[in-house]
């Protein structure tokens, strides 16, 4: 198959940039996007021509480095897949793609489709963590956790960080990614004695990131590519206005 | 007070303040709608006075008569009125500073704009609601309550007659009823988003929080928008108040 790429290219930070027709020709359907990428590269590549410039790592939909905005929508039309995990038999013959990368003020483009998102790792470093000792493991089941809490956590915890949330929200909130991180913690028992510090001081971190706020429209949970659900988010409204209630917290 | 400065300087503090404002505004929009289907309902014979009185006209004036006589006369309103001016004050100071906060998330817009996926109208439309129904409470206040629009048949304490002769007014009906319109798209987006950042949200029941959404707000839009529409149909009749009186009464029929 043929598409043709409209590709935002950006020479570094801070600099102008703009669409870039490229053709993308003999295309196998069963190639990923990201393996399509790879193909134009080549060709780029032999033409003497700088590749485009694109995020990757594991291409299996774990890592959370890729992450594309494809035809207005992070990760492509396909739910719940990263764009490593997209395949171009989602896409007809003779298509126009337009590439973008994710636009926040907090994840500004380093090149191309390349973003800079240690505003994430900012936010986890404000308390996305258990303090403990840890030694030896423990006895397993020496703290019960009830099944569905588990559950819940661990849908949490799926958060891989690629920022899709961000990037398709109106608002650029970064809601979602911190109440996934404040969550897979702050339901678990090991999590609940720092609940509150934590969930002031995450949210007070993304703020000072200058990322939007929420205001419910749902775009993040269609486009996160691990279908995180807002239900965290006001899971992250509770612990923050318990904190408060409760005053427990510095 | 540091508590609450820090709080409020957050975007869920000020969401939260935005949700409890709006649970009050709720309140009271709802209460309201109940209070207009009065005027559906006619007369009623005052005892001991030997009059009738439009049913309207004598809830307006519980209104003010409500508590007594641990309140005083007027108390309640004007308590409710310090309440939802306080409410408007903090629902209008955060939405602004959100809305200008938001507006810098993304400095760089998306070149090939985003489409969205699940976001409704309501909710993409909060922006426009949100000003325009304040300037129908700036509105609705001078006509109503001060008197001050459409002046010239505005009795104060006759409010049976007084609605009935502003609606009476085709183009005046259509702004209330396109009022209503714009309140019941700002409530559908409203009344579940200040369930989920009250935290009121479990996933085996959280289809109903848009059910509840979607009922009140027919609910509360259909009974506004009732009475200028049963006025312009002729279903609610013309007053017959006591000539050269403002006492809200006339004998005899009783109608």
């Amino acid at each position: 198959m043929n598409v043709t790429l409209k590709v935002w290219r950006q020479k570094g930070p801070h600099q102008p940039g703009g669409f870039v027709e490229y053709k993308a020709e003999s295309i196998i359907e069963d190639m990923s996007f990201l393996e399509m990428l790879d193909t134009v590269n080549e060709g780029l590549i032999a033409k003497g021509e700088e590749p485009i410039a694109f995020d990757n790592d594991c291409r299996e939909g774990i890592c959370g480095m890729c992450g594309l905005v494809i035809n207005g929508i992070p990760h492509g039309p396909s739910k719940g897949t990263t764009t490593c995990e997209l395949y171009m038999r989602h896409f007809s013959d003779g298509d126009t793609i337009v590439i973008e990368p994710w636009r926040s003020v907090a994840f500004p483009v380093m090149k191309d489709l390349i973003v800079d998102r240690s505003a994430f790792d900012r936010i986890v470093q404000a308390g996305g963590y258990i303090s403990c000792k840890t030694g030896s493991a423990i006895e397993a089941n020496t703290i019960p956790v009830p099944k569905p809490i588990a559950d819940r956590s661990m849908d949490a915890a799926t958060c891989i960080g690629c920022g899709a949330c961000v990037a398709a929200c109106p608002n650029g909130s970064a809601m979602l990614f911190t109440s996934a991180k404040i969550g897979h913690l702050s339901l678990l028992p090991q999590g609940k004695p720092e609940r509150f510090n934590r969930a002031v001081h995450m949210i007070e971190a993304m703020e000072s990131e200058k990322f939007g706020g929420c205001t419910n429209h749902g775009e993040c949970e269609a486009a996160c590519p691990k279908s995180i659900s807002i239900d965290f988010i006001a899971l992250v409204n509770r612990e923050y206005m318990g904190a408060y209630w409760t005053a427990d917290f510095e | 007070m540091n508590w609450f400065v820090r709080f409020y300087k957050s975007s869920p503090g000020k969401k939260i303040i935005m949700a409890v404002s709006g649970v009050i505004f709720f309140g009271f929009v709802f209460l309201h709608m109940y209070g207009n289907l009065k005027m559906f309902m006619g007369t009623e014979l005052v005892e001991g006075l030997g009059v009738y009185k439009y049913k309207m006209d004598v809830y307006a004036e519980h209104l003010r008569t409500f508590g007594e006589p641990i309140l005083t006369y007027g108390m309640l309103l004007w308590i409710l009125r310090f309440v939802l001016v306080l409410s408007l004050v903090l629902h209008v100071t955060s939405a602004v500073q959100l809305w200008l906060m938001n507006n810098k998330a993304r400095p760089q817009r998306y070149a090939n704009a985003l489409k969205s996926q699940v976001t409704t109208l309501f909710a993409r439309t909060m922006y426009y609601t949100g000003p325009l129904l304040f300037l129908y409470i700036v509105y609705h206040i001078l006509h109503f309550t001060t008197g001050d629009i459409h002046s010239s048949t505005h009795i104060e304490g006759q409010v049976y007659g007084n609605v009935y002769h502003a609606f009476q007014t085709w183009w005046i009906a259509l702004i209330y009823v396109v009022a209503m319109v714009i309140l019941g798209f700002h409530l559908q987006h409203a009344l579940w988003s200040m369930l989920q950042t009250l935290g009121i949200n479990n996933p085996k029941r959280n289809m109903w929080r848009k059910r509840f959404a979607t009922a009140f707000t027919l609910i509360i839009v259909l009974g506004f928008i009732a009475v200028p529409i049963g006025i312009q149909t002729g279903i609610i009749p013309e007053p017959h108040y006591q000539p050269n009186s403002t006492v809200i009464a006339y004998h005899e029929t009783g109608r």
